[in-house]
């Protein structure tokens, strides 16, 4: 940090520099009445397109499947299973079902479409 | 019989660099009263480890039917990266709608191995914390205070150690 953010009034207390997408740092400056450390405004000021480099870009879909335990899975396109928490999958379940969203998801014991 | 269908990409964690991501969910109007206008939900992922970088792939298991607002955040050292990612479809990319993110940095003059701060979690706001070490969420705990006859909560944090909190707002709120 140089001299004109002396001037400035930056907010150097924070020590997570937080950068916007061009990897350049954001002007964290302080309001009026704060001190160093307070929580500042951080606006994500603008985009670029190297940073999409990080993501793959590609978005793939998947599929849910209960097995005869009760345990659920992610079903990929490549027919690779991934667990899901139960506890967290029962709370999807439950917020879709309030939605009015379908939960079908394949039963493997059924080998058959069931509800979760 | 339409199925329930999740979404999952994948992203690439340069060495010492860990992302974790949030989907963003707006609150239905008919529950508005007792929920928050946005809450947040941490992405499940797995993760494979390719030389000095590491390939994380995140699971939206609950995409929305439009578009999702996703909180993609980059913990490294000393730094943190904050992103905004839109999934529409099949396709993920960097949001240009600027959504304006508010941070606290908490510290304590004393030192104490750990301090117990006073957070009691407002449900209409809830703000989330994470020790940019770990990536971990800080959890309050609720312990009902027998004095004033009320739910409190606590959060063990470390003194001089910065934490990273966030929580999602409409600019208008400001």
């Amino acid at each position: 940090m140089g001299n004109p953010e002396a001037q400035r009034n930056v907010d150097n207390r924070i020590p997570f520099v937080v950068l916007n997408a061009s990897f350049e740092p954001l002007e964290n400056t302080l309001a009026p009445g704060q001190k160093p450390g307070d929580a500042t405004m951080v606006e994500y000021a603008k985009t670029v397109e190297k940073v999409l480099e990080s993501i793959d870009g590609k978005v793939s879909q998947h599929k849910f499947m209960k097995d005869s335990k009760g345990n659920y899975f992610r079903v990929l396109d490549d027919g690779k299973k991934i667990p899901v928490d139960k506890k967290e999958m029962k709370k999807l379940i439950k917020q879709r079902e309030e939605a009015g969203l379908t939960v079908d998801m394949i039963d493997e014991s059924r080998e058959d479409i069931d509800r979760g | 019989m339409e199925m329930w269908q999740g979404k999952h990409f994948s992203i690439t964690d340069p060495k010492d660099v860990r992302t974790v991501i949030y989907q963003v969910n707006k609150t239905q109007k008919e529950f508005l009263e007792e929920s928050p206008k946005y809450t947040i939900h941490r992405l499940d992922f797995t993760q494979e480890l390719r030389g000095d970088t590491t390939r994380k792939t995140f699971y939206v298991d609950n995409p929305s039917p439009g578009e999702d607002h996703l909180v993609i955040l980059s913990f490294g050292n000393d730094r943190v990266v904050v992103n905004m990612a839109l999934l529409e479809g099949d396709k993920i990319s960097i949001s240009k709608k600027p959504m304006p993110l508010k941070f606290d940095s908490l510290y304590n003059e004393i030192e104490t191995e750990y301090k117990d701060f006073q957070y009691t979690p407002n449900l209409q706001r809830p703000i989330c914390i994470i020790d940019p070490e770990t990536t971990e969420e800080v959890q309050p705990v609720l312990y009902f205070d027998e004095n004033t006859n009320e739910v409190k909560g606590k959060c063990k944090l470390k003194p001089y150690k910065s934490y990273f909190a966030f929580e999602i707002r409409d600019k208008k709120d400001f």
